[in-house]
């Protein structure tokens, strides 16, 4: 109780001091925005990363049938267990299944209609699945291929993530650049107002120093006065950014999807770190601002004589 | 303890306050620093607690020279002066006690020390009823007293005092003044200024006598601990 109280108590007039009034208003804005910013970059960084691994080491092989051929007579059944025999025997290919031709027509079903399907001579695909370490590239492995079955082809999954991945990159690199100007601004902001307030509480850091206070037991109590506003500050900002990510997450998530965006909005999702990131956005925003607030004192006290 | 070598402080481009000052006060030493107003006695109080850098000479404080000490150094100096000031210099919105343990705090003394030795002090100058006061609510002479308590709390080596029984009658005056042999007595090194010769007489100490900026040649008594007078000496008075 008394070392909360020593800590609590100031010997400059603060109270009186109208020059950090704005800071808790100010910071409770910052730290929202900085909370929606890496909310926005986590989350994009995340949908990134599940999509990759759902997609990463995913290939298909497409075997193609000759169009002027009979589609019944010729129906690829021969060169896709050849290629399959072919896969089983590299080492990086942990799973090899051929998809019949009813999963290929069912997939084109919906776009062009079950008469025009049952006529077009789809290719023989087979999905196959490389290890974790796997190097094998898709190129490599269609080489493998072609020695035994011309015209083959080999599809990494990966190169449909390219736009996502360009997306969530730039997501990211657009929260960083926010993040950053907040950053600047806050500081900017605590430097100068704890700057003012230097001057204006002069007279008594005059009498202090007289008294033999250094110039760290000065920046002390600005530092302890800047923590408790800024921790006020950024509290609320954060209660609120969460408020907004919560709301945000009911209207277009999963169960809401009102706009019909619950498709894409179902994987910008925080994990449980990425909440608690949110969560320490307060607590790192005062510390920062208590070393902002020691570095302004004792730079504007070195001018002094 | 304090040694001033031909010592000239000037404001901008004013005449100078302080003209060729020298003067050397020998630790545990007890003087009165004595001139009519204007004659530069504050200027020189400030040259002594580093407020103030000379504009020439050399000011050697606990055998350092004051133009060569860090802001580091220069704090730690400063707590071992302590300083009434003409004009008391409180911090209004900080309560008698806590203008008192100001000094204590800036030490960093442990809070339970700082209960238990500002209220006695307090009771001994006469204001154990006043320690949650505020400065605005207290006379002159209270305020002066509080002044008083605030500098001589820590036990300086150094006490500076200005003017420090200007606002309070003859019979507190005494005891402040018992209070500050006191404290010299405990090894304190002492220098009051005041204009009152009632206060140079009562105490017959020697004096540094200041006019128009000068020290002044002086002749009056010195006392070892304020028992008894003896004639002064270069050593402990006027200009070396």
């Amino acid at each position: 109780m008394l070392g909360y109280r020593r800590w609590s108590r100031s010997d400059l007039a603060f109270r009186q001091d109208s020059s950090a009034r704005a800071i808790p208003i100010i910071v409770a804005v910052m730290a929202l925005l900085a909370c929606l910013a890496l909310a926005a970059g986590l989350s994009a960084i995340g949908m990134e990363k599940r999509w990759q691994n759902q997609l990463v080491g995913v290939m298909t092989v497409q075997i193609p049938i000759p169009i002027e051929a009979d589609p019944e007579a010729v129906d690829g059944a021969e060169a896709q267990a050849l290629v399959l025999d072919l896969l089983t025997q590299i080492p990086d290919v942990t799973k090899a299944v051929a998809l019949d031709r009813s999963r290929s027509e069912a997939l084109l079903t919906p776009w062009l209609g079950a008469d025009v399907v049952v006529t077009l001579p789809l290719p023989r695909l087979i999905d196959i699945r490389l290890a974790d370490s796997a190097t094998l590239t898709a190129k490599a492995l269609q080489n493998i291929l072609r020695r035994q079955i011309a015209d083959v082809t080999v599809d990494d999954h990966r190169r449909w993530l390219s736009g996502v991945t360009q997306l969530a990159q730039m997501l990211a690199g657009l929260a960083s650049v926010i993040l950053g100007l907040v950053i600047i601004v806050t500081a900017s902001v605590i430097f100068l107002a704890v700057r003012t307030g230097v001057q204006v509480h002069h007279r008594d850091i005059e009498l202090m120093h007289i008294i033999g206070a250094g110039d760290s037991f000065i920046a002390a109590q600005f530092q302890r006065h800047i923590f408790r506003l800024t921790l006020i500050g950024s509290v609320f900002g954060a209660l609120a950014a969460v408020a907004i990510i919560s709301g945000l997450d009911v209207f277009f998530g999963p169960d809401g999807g009102q706009i019909g965006l619950s498709g894409i909005m179902k994987y910008l999702r925080l994990t449980g770190f990425d909440w608690l990131l949110l969560a320490a956005v307060p607590v790192l925003t005062a510390i920062f601002a208590v070393v902002v607030t020691r570095a302004a004192v004792l730079l504007t006290l070195a001018r002094l004589p | 303890m304090v040694r001033f070598e031909n010592v000239s402080l000037r404001y901008g481009h004013n005449a100078p306050v302080l003209r060729q000052i020298s003067f050397d006060l020998r630790p545990g030493s007890f003087h009165f620093l004595t001139g009519p107003s204007g004659a530069g006695k504050t200027s020189l109080l400030r040259l002594i607690y580093m407020a103030q850098q000379p504009s020439k000479g050399q000011i050697s404080l606990f055998d350092h020279d004051t133009n060569h000490l860090s802001r580091k150094q220069r704090s730690n100096f400063r707590r071992q002066i302590g300083v009434v000031f003409q004009n008391f210099r409180l911090i209004e919105h900080l309560s008698v006690l806590d203008n008192v343990a100001l000094p204590l705090r800036i030490a960093g003394a442990r809070e339970n020390l700082i209960r238990q030795h500002v209220p006695e002090l307090l009771d001994w100058v006469g204001l154990a009823g006043q320690i949650d006061a505020f400065p605005a609510s207290l006379s002159g002479g209270q305020q002066q007293r509080v002044a008083i308590a605030r500098a001589v709390i820590a036990r300086p080596k150094l006490l500076l005092a200005d003017e420090p029984t200007g606002n309070v009658d003859d019979r507190i005056a005494l005891r402040l003044l018992y209070l500050f042999e006191e404290l010299n007595k405990m090894g304190t090194t002492v220098l009051i200024a005041t204009h009152s010769e009632t206060l140079v007489a009562q105490l017959k100490r020697p004096r540094l006598n200041l006019r128009d900026g000068s020290l002044a040649t002086t002749a009056t008594i010195e006392t070892a601990g304020g028992q008894h007078n003896h004639p002064p000496t270069d050593s402990d008075q006027g200009p070396v």
